[in-house]
């Protein structure tokens, strides 16, 4: 009885023994068997610096052998011609012009009465036959390259000349073999000097612009300061990712004693980085949002595509469009009207003509048509030479909204 | 672990990703920047003599030369010289070549064409948004006799001046004014008429008598006057068509004077003086139904309906010096719209209804200005020794008025309603009290 309690025991003993056995060997050397294999370990190598002399020197040196390797350069392709059909150039005009207003049909002939002295043949105006449309032109190949600098706006002709005389140049002194003093004629010195009363003069008025003949005289005086201006804000989800502290740094000899430490701290740094990105792009999106939907002025600079523009920048593109936003032509509803208009900027700093459409407006159809032509050739025409923008920030200046609001100045 | 962490970073950057991705479906993400001070000068147009089709002659640089001095003329646009032209245009159906209009700065060019024969006339033009690199509208030809060409190209130069300003043109157009001559103390003076741009001048009546103030008719086809053919003012109407003369309002021991229609052409206000008080009066344009709209014993005159007919502004020195007031059409208490120092006088309300302008005169001078219909945003447009009597162009952008220097003779001149582009309006001889027509059939 005893020898079989002890025979069951002893059976039951190594059975447990070679089950704890495979375990701790599972512990000892599973791990190896069985996991991925671990990143490479860092290696950190010495490195040593160059100055910039020898650096271009450097550059001279391979130049050569770069511009040897590299593969020719295709031609760039002709402009493509416009995709609008070409009608036949003698079909009948289909095209739906906007019909003059109806004539009547009859004007009562004159009957000039004996009086007058001269008696007019045709004080009526006799109705002229309806217009017709024309048929459209025949097409031609347009490139849609925009001109250089040539079509730049003229400089408007001065109206005054110069209030100020130049200097007048050096006299010409003819050669001779003596050098000769000048002899000037001299009034004699008892003659009396009569010198009439003169009152005090002053040289013309000259100006740089048309003033009507009204006796508006504007206030020279400023009636009003201007608000200064705000500073572009910063994301604010972005500038708090950058300010959490970075995950520690494990060295390779603590990795394995702190490893499960390290990787929640890691995980959790992680999983803040990746939500502070997201609320940035989130914020940079709604702020974009809310300046398309909005009337008020966006704030300067502030682009969700690329670095922000500085003030001077955006001022440089501001004018370079409005010295060809003439408005003048314009009727005064559509001088009034607020129109915004997209456009895509080209790597060349030239705007792509076809991609300039009207975004939104205040106005009529009327006066939207007229307002919406002046901006695009505004754009199309300062924007041939390129617009001063800075190429390092192409991403952000690449899609641009222009807002035109001349609002009631000078009308 | 690593591979737990990598995947949890990655699930969140992609869910997260989403958010701006679907943000920035509904506003693309643009820099915007804001505009507002752009410049007010001449738009620079190309307009090639028109291509004469057959027949045309002489016609074809005569209607261009008047499409384009009608354009210049505005102020607003800016003819460049043929000689800087590169393209040649010597088929209207030629395609035109963009580049070489831009190379000269032409923001805008007209072509046409010009056809005679049989006496008709067919003027066809095409107008084109060079930097645009197409076309302003469709292309549109006039048909008329070879009398009227200059009425084929003022309405040339109103569909140009229509598409780009996106204003109604107003060079089809005639004014009736005032000629004069003889010397001061034997004035002699006659109604005329001639094109807007002062060709074609053409007399009404003789000089017989004394004649001011003309006025047409909404239609164009009628005008009103006042005349001292009776020795005392009276106001006539005469029918263009065949320059017959009929007396209006006659009343006896009275003087009429200061006519102006409404705009329907079916009402004549006035200004009658009886027992010397002056005031305002209106009856059927076909010479009934005489009503008194202001009773008041200050001199009241100088009525013009507003666009609508619903209201009348007047010239009245009720309280003290002359002023302008604004009443109902059919009277009433009238309220005062002009505040500031000087005389006011002849009123004329603009065919948009947004502005009156008026004569001002004040420290000496006189002036010709404008003020919103409520009398705010006055606005002086000349100044000179002697301006007034306004008149309003079809569309309500121009001005023509008198203007009479010291020691001269009274001449036209135009003004844009901003001020700008005030030019004299070529007429021989003295003229004054011009008084615009509406835009022809």
């Amino acid at each position: 009885m005893l020898r079989s309690w002890a025979s069951d025991v002893d059976k039951s003993f190594w059975i447990s023994a070679a089950g704890h056995l495979v375990l701790i060997l599972w512990i000892l050397f599973g791990d190896i068997l069985f996991s991925p294999p671990e990143a490479p370990e860092p290696v950190s190598m010495a490195v040593s610096t160059i100055t910039p002399k020898e650096f271009a020197a450097m550059e001279t040196a391979a130049g050569g052998v770069r511009a040897a390797t590299e593969a020719p350069v295709e031609s760039p392709a002709p402009p493509r011609p416009p995709e609008r059909p070409q009608p036949p150039a003698d079909e009948p005009a289909t095209v739906t012009e906007e019909a003059p207003p109806p004539v009547p049909e009859s004007q009562p002939e004159p009957n000039p009465q004996p009086a007058p002295e001269a008696i007019p043949e045709a004080d009526i105006a006799q109705p002229l036959e309806v217009p017709e449309p024309v048929a459209p032109p025949a097409e031609q190949e347009q490139p849609v390259a925009v001109l250089p600098s040539s079509v730049m706006p003229r400089p408007r002709p001065a109206q005054r000349i110069a209030p100020a005389p130049q200097d007048a140049p050096e006299e010409d002194v003819p050669e001779a073999e003596q050098v000769q003093e000048r002899v000037v004629e001299q009034a004699e010195p008892e003659a009396p000097v009569v010198t009439e009363e003169q009152q005090a003069t002053a040289p013309p008025e000259a100006t740089t612009e048309t003033v009507t003949e009204a006796a508006d005289v504007p206030q020279l005086a400023p009636t009003a300061s201007m608000r200064p201006r705000s500073r572009p804000r910063q994301p604010q989800a972005q500038a708090q990712a950058q300010t959490q502290p970075e995950p520690p740094r494990q060295t390779a000899q603590s990795e394995n004693a702190d490893r499960s430490q390290a990787d929640r701290q890691a995980t959790d740094a992680a999983l803040a980085e990746a939500m502070a990105a997201a609320a940035a792009q989130d914020q940079s999106a709604a702020s974009n949002a809310q300046a398309a939907n909005t009337d008020a002025p966006p704030a300067r600079g502030l682009a969700a595509n690329g670095p922000p523009m500085a003030a001077g920048e955006i001022d440089a593109m501001r004018v370079a469009v409005e010295r060809c936003w003439n408005v003048a032509a314009l009727s005064t509803e559509a001088q009034r009207a607020v129109i915004t208009v997209h456009v895509t900027i080209g790597r060349d700093r030239k705007p792509v003509s076809t991609s300039v459409e009207l975004a939104r407006s205040d106005a009529s159809d009327a006066a939207t048509r007229q307002a919406f032509e002046a901006a695009r050739r505004a754009i199309l025409r300062c924007g041939s030479g390129g617009f001063p923008l800075p190429d390092e920030k192409y991403e952000t200046w690449r899609e641009l909204e222009l807002i035109f609001d001349k609002g009631r100045v000078g009308l | 672990m690593s591979r737990f962490r990598r995947f949890l970073t990655a699930a969140i950057l992609a869910v997260s990703g989403l958010a701006p991705i679907l943000a920035a479906t509904g506003a693309e993400a643009r820099l915007s920047i804001r505009l507002g001070e752009p410049v007010i000068e001449p738009m620079p147009f190309a307009l090639p003599t028109f291509v004469d089709e057959g027949g045309a002659g002489n016609l074809a640089a005569q209607i261009s030369e008047v499409v384009a001095a009608d354009l210049a003329n505005t102020g607003l646009f800016e003819r460049i010289p043929q000689n800087a032209y590169i393209q040649r245009i010597t088929s209207f159906g030629a395609p035109v070549s963009y580049p070489d209009w831009q190379a000269i700065n032409a923001q805008a060019l007209v072509t046409g064409a010009v056809q005679s024969s049989g006496g008709q006339v067919v003027v066809k033009f095409r107008l084109h948004d060079v930097f645009a690199n197409g076309e302003l509208g469709e292309g549109l030809q006039f048909v008329g006799t070879s009398d009227s060409w200059r009425r084929m190209a003022h309405k040339v130069a109103d569909a140009v001046y229509s598409r780009i300003t996106g204003e109604s043109g107003y060079f089809d157009s005639r004014v009736v004014f005032v000629a004069e001559n003889g010397p001061k103390n034997q004035r002699q003076k006659r109604l005329a008429v001639m094109d807007y741009d002062g060709a074609n001048v053409s007399y009404l009546t003789d000089s017989s008598s004394i004649v001011l103030a003309p006025r047409f008719s909404p239609t164009g086809d009628r005008i009103l006057f006042t005349s001292y053919s009776s020795g005392f003012p009276q106001i006539y109407l005469m029918n263009v068509g065949n320059l017959a003369i009929k007396s209006l309002g006659e009343q006896p021991g009275t003087m009429t004077f200061a006519p102006r229609f409404s705009p329907d052409g079916q009402t004549v206000v006035f200004s009658l003086e009886r027992g010397g008080n002056t005031d305002i009066y209106a009856l059927n344009a076909n010479g009934g139904g005489l009503r008194q709209l202001t009773n008041s014993p200050a001199i009241e005159t100088a009525p013009s309906f507003s666009p609508d007919g619903s209201q009348i502004v007047f010239e009245s020195d009720r309280t003290g010096g002359p002023q302008l007031y604004v009443m109902s059409a059919n009277g009433g208490e009238p309220r005062r719209i002009s505040s500031g120092a000087g005389r006011y006088g002849t009123p004329v309300w603009s065919p948009r209804g947004d502005y009156i302008a008026f004569t001002k005169q004040n420290g000496g001078r006189f002036h010709i200005g404008v003020m919103l219909a409520d009398g705010s945003e006055e606005k002086l447009l000349t100044a000179s020794y002697l301006d007034e009597g306004p008149t309003w162009a079809p569309n309500g952008r121009v001005l023509m008025f008198t203007r009479q220097d010291a020691g001269g003779e009274p001449a036209l001149y135009s003004v844009d309603v901003t001020g700008r582009n005030l030019r004299r309006v070529p007429v021989n001889g003295a003229a004054s009290d011009p008084a615009w027509s509406p835009l022809l059939p």
